[in-house]
């Protein structure tokens, strides 16, 4: 296994990945991005907040940006929602994600991990802020790697 | 009256830790990015050595969690390069949080001078006075020739073995007896005599402020060194840093107010 972030998907897993993100984000205002990491220091909450606002997740209009953050060589990874899909999401949900995408992950099925986890998050975010006809795709859909100070 | 005395004393400790806290902010390096192991900022190391460093430290954090770091500098502003190693690993968070399995070694080839800080979750693993003998017997020697890659790669090596537990401290001290110089042996001793002195005398006369900043807990007192191979003990509340999540305060700039979770695989 690759210990370069840029190479932990093969080209088809990266295009299969983004398509999980088109189809969650279909008929919602929410937005979600995948950022994978080769590696971090720390704790991987703050970490995934970091990266949450560099790549400007915090500045979609209802603030309902959700980031699937991944790090390859800690091994870590970790789920964040803006404080729009939090507050309506219940108490459980952020687990619940984390729980499918662990399940997965422990045998190494990532990006079948983070497209279960994707639709989880899209399921609420169509639920819960409906996509308005001025709606415009707030954030890219690519997958994005390292990068990030 | 007595009040207002531990008052005033309470907020001076606030304000020399504010101000301690900016000037250490503006003075330490920012971890290289993309982030990795090896921070050579002084180009110490070839590229091509320097990606096989790190790589080799990649794959073992990636399968132990332990973090090994190999970060040169020069400018240590005035600071005891174990001071300034205990604040470097403080400042990046180095090491898994809850854990404090990180190891710095830190070189200063400017001021020729090299330490090993260990988060206290590896003390056990990693002694100081193993840390010594690391800097002594494998550090100092191939630095000395101008073979930086070489004596990093094998001390690093070393350093995996011990957290591994593949040998023991005491192994490795063993092991080592033969080949070391009556005189050097002798030297050790001495140190870490003083080093034991130094730990009591700052363990008496901290233990009651043991909730202070790690930088007021590095008391006064330093090492012997000479030139490469100075030794600084791995002391400090080093590990225990990184923001909190609460507050997710790493993405900075106003209240985050999210929510989330987190695992590993």
């Amino acid at each position: 296994m690759t210990m370069q972030a840029s190479g932990f998907f093969t080209r088809e897993e990266k295009e299969q990945l983004k398509q999980c993100i088109r189809d969650a984000e279909m008929n919602t205002s929410g937005e979600i991005r995948i950022h994978v990491e080769t590696f971090f220091t720390g704790e991987v909450l703050d970490r995934a907040a970091t990266v949450f606002a560099r790549l400007n997740m915090h500045k979609t209009e209802l603030r309902n940006g959700v980031l699937l953050y991944l790090a390859v060589v800690n091994k870590k990874y970790a789920v964040l929602g803006d404080v729009g899909i939090n507050s309506v999401v219940p108490g459980d949900f952020w687990n619940e994600v984390k729980g499918v995408m662990e399940e997965h992950f422990r045998n190494s099925r990532f990006s079948q991990g983070l497209c279960l986890a994707v639709a989880m998050v899209g399921e609420h975010l169509k639920k819960h802020f409906p996509r308005h006809n001025h709606d415009i795709n707030e954030l890219t859909d690519e997958i994005s790697f390292d990068k990030v100070d | 009256m007595k009040n207002r005395s531990t008052l005033s004393i309470f907020s001076l400790l606030i304000l020399a830790s504010l101000l301690s806290s900016s000037v250490s902010g503006q003075q330490l390096p920012k971890p290289m990015v993309p982030l990795r192991l090896v921070n050579d900022f002084t180009g110490l190391l070839q590229e091509q050595q320097m990606m096989e460093l790190n790589n080799k430290l990649f794959a073992f954090n990636n399968e132990t969690s332990t973090q090994i770091y190999v970060v040169t500098f020069d400018d240590l502003q005035g600071f005891d390069i174990g001071d300034f190693g205990v604040r470097l690993a403080e400042e990046w968070g180095i090491g898994q949080q809850g854990r404090d399995n990180g190891i710095l070694i830190l070189v200063s080839p400017a001021n020729r001078k090299v330490t090993i800080q260990t988060g206290y979750g590896l003390e056990g693993a990693v002694p100081d006075a193993i840390a010594m003998r690391l800097i002594n017997n494998v550090i100092t020697p191939g630095f000395r020739t101008g073979n930086y890659y070489g004596s990093l790669d094998s001390a690093t090596n070393v350093l995996m073995s011990l957290t591994r537990g593949e040998f023991t401290a005491d192994d490795y001290m063993k092991g080592n007896k033969e080949s070391i110089p009556a005189a050097a042996v002798f030297m050790i001793m001495v140190s870490l005599l003083v080093l034991i002195s130094m730990f009591r005398t700052r363990r008496r006369f901290y233990s009651p402020t043991r909730s202070l900043p790690w930088w007021m807990l590095m008391g006064a007192g330093s090492v012997p060194k000479s030139g490469w191979g100075s030794f600084s003990s791995g002391r400090g509340s080093f590990g225990s840093g990184g923001g909190g999540f609460g507050g997710f305060g790493g993405g900075g700039g106003g209240s985050f107010g999210g929510g989330g979770a987190s695992g590993g695989w």
